[in-house]
């Protein structure tokens, strides 16, 4: 366990050493965000309606800010490719020699890359939120609240392995960022980063409820505007693990199958 | 003008073989960039489920102008656009730039159109679809006066965005810095697929007046609809047209700055 924090602590220093072009990434994802709130606040004004979905006013910017604050630290445009370019560039050859854990030393670094991203994104999400402080819904109890931040945990997890799982076929493909790349593109709308999923009609609906990608974003905020009841919760989190552990099982598979497959090219 | 219609021809021949190379990332890309441009007119079809106008603008409206900012940002990305963010500062860094400054041929005009992106390119065929199904679907009635405006407005986006990315790309010789800035640029560009008529008081008046965010999509699209505003018009030319030679100085001044990273 000691030698992980080790890594944890050396990877937080080089990213902070990065801090003004993560900062930089963060910002903008959140001046998406607020010119998404921007949009969602006129179509209510121009529509006249009370709700729009199952949502009033208030309920959608919060919806809106939660959601850009989780996306922020998830969008990051190099998703993957640290572990992609570990194993075409041969960079996992020496550690390989090593007591350490490739797979856990990868989750490590990408771990803290989240936490940088999320400090640095903290001050201009207080900001934000402060700006918007009229408009922001509590959630209808603590637990409730627990429950969400609980849920955006598992997402993480989620989005993590998803991205784990499309990254280590590296073992196998020259380039994955291409795959990585269709991902990202779905994420911005599947998840609920910029429009609750309950808006979608019928057979969209459907299929988005099926994806895991409802897990990162859309669950959580529904947990935390208390639009679920506890069995669905229950439900939603069942589903959530099932695709964690699907997720799970076939990124041990590929490393245990890569292994055997991996040539160590740059020796 | 000749060479260099030549030159840029032999970029996106070099630039194919190159990005042909790795076919499965190839393919997966420009399916990605089509979903992207798909997801967008999703996104605003399933606001339009629930909302019969935005701000004043029905579907239809909406439609014309997502089409309008996807086809501007295909354009900026398949020529300048990463050229200007990514590839140019990489070659400060790698201190290739050099190379590029003794070749006989504009400087500015090379490190803007070395590498033509195809994957865009390849997948900006859809958005031809996408116009000719939509014009034939809402058959809308254009006036001649506003279409020939619309194009005009159309290449003043492109010479604005350019011209913001060169200003940012110059800041490149004092800054070796990474892809933040370009990124975070990309997205503040990405508020003009919504209408600005959407902002209000001090945004409104920012991304009208200071940034004016509203000539890449917004402006062009209603006046293609017929609602022209001369004064604005002016304004949307004259102060692309002002902020573009001042980024051509701008950028001379920073070539002068420029010393060398490579032995």
């Amino acid at each position: 366990m000691k030698k992980y924090w080790a890594v944890a602590k050396s990877t937080l220093e080089e990213y902070f050493a990065y801090r003004l072009n993560f900062f930089l990434e963060v910002s903008g994802s959140f001046v998406l965000m607020l010119v998404t709130v921007a949009l969602w606040y006129a179509i209510f004004q121009t529509s006249g309606r009370e709700t729009i979905g199952n949502y009033n006013l208030p309920q959608m910017v919060t919806y809106l800010l939660g959601a850009g604050i989780i996306y922020s630290c998830m969008s990051l445009s190099g998703q993957g490719d640290e572990i992609n370019d570990d194993i075409n560039y041969g960079w996992i050859s020496p550690t390989l020699t090593k007591p350490i854990n490739i797979p856990i030393y990868w989750f490590v670094r990408d771990s803290c890359r989240r936490a940088v991203t999320f400090l640095l994104g903290i001050g201009i999400a207080a900001i934000v939120l402060l700006l918007f402080k009229n408009f922001l819904v509590a959630p209808p109890s603590i637990w409730l609240a627990l429950l969400a931040l609980g849920a955006v945990v598992v997402g993480h997890l989620i989005h993590y392995f998803l991205f784990y799982v499309f990254s280590i076929i590296a073992f196998w493909m020259d380039q994955t960022w291409g795959l990585r790349f269709v991902i990202r593109v779905i994420m911005e709308i599947a998840t609920g980063a910029i429009i609750p999923l309950s808006l979608f009609p019928g057979i969209w609906k459907i299929i988005l409820d099926i994806l895991p990608f409802k897990y990162l974003i859309y669950v959580p905020m529904e947990i935390y505007l208390g639009k679920m009841s506890l069995t669905e919760i229950g439900w939603q989190m069942f589903g959530a693990f099932i695709w964690l552990l699907i997720f799970v099982s076939i990124a041990g598979w590929e490393w245990k199958r890569g292994l055997k497959h991996y040539s160590a090219v740059g020796g | 003008m000749k060479k260099y219609l030549k030159v840029f021809w032999q970029f996106a021949k070099i630039s194919l073989m190159n990005q042909m190379a790795y076919r499965p990332s190839f393919f997966l890309a420009v399916i990605g960039k089509i979903c992207r441009m798909i997801l967008v007119l999703i996104f605003f079809q399933v606001i339009y489920f629930n909302v019969s106008q935005i701000v004043g603008w029905d579907y239809k409206q909406i439609v014309l102008l997502v089409l309008t900012y996807i086809s501007i940002e295909s354009i900026a990305i398949v020529t300048f656009h990463r050229n200007l963010f990514y590839h140019f500062p990489d070659l400060l860094r790698k201190g290739t730039f050099d190379f590029i400054i003794t070749k006989p041929v504009n400087t500015l005009f090379y490190t803007s159109f070395r590498i033509i992106d195809l994957m865009d390119l390849t997948s900006s065929f859809i958005i031809v679809f996408f116009w000719v199904y939509f014009l034939k679907k809402f058959s809308f009635n254009f006036s001649f006066e506003s279409i020939i405006l619309y194009i005009l407005l159309v290449a003043n986006a492109l010479l604005f965005l350019f011209t913001l990315t060169l200003l940012v790309a110059s800041l490149s010789f004092w800054t070796i810095m990474g892809t933040g800035l370009g990124r975070f640029f990309e997205n503040v560009m990405r508020i003009a697929r919504y209408p600005t008529d959407i902002f209000k008081g001090v945004f409104k008046f920012l991304l009208i007046y200071i940034i004016p965010i509203s000539v890449i999509a917004t402006v062009p699209v209603k006046t293609l609809l017929g609602f022209i505003t001369w004064p604005y018009l002016i304004y949307a030319f004259g102060f692309t047209l002002i902020l573009f030679l001042i980024s051509l100085k701008f950028w001379n001044f920073a070539l002068r700055h420029y010393t060398s990273a490579s032995s």
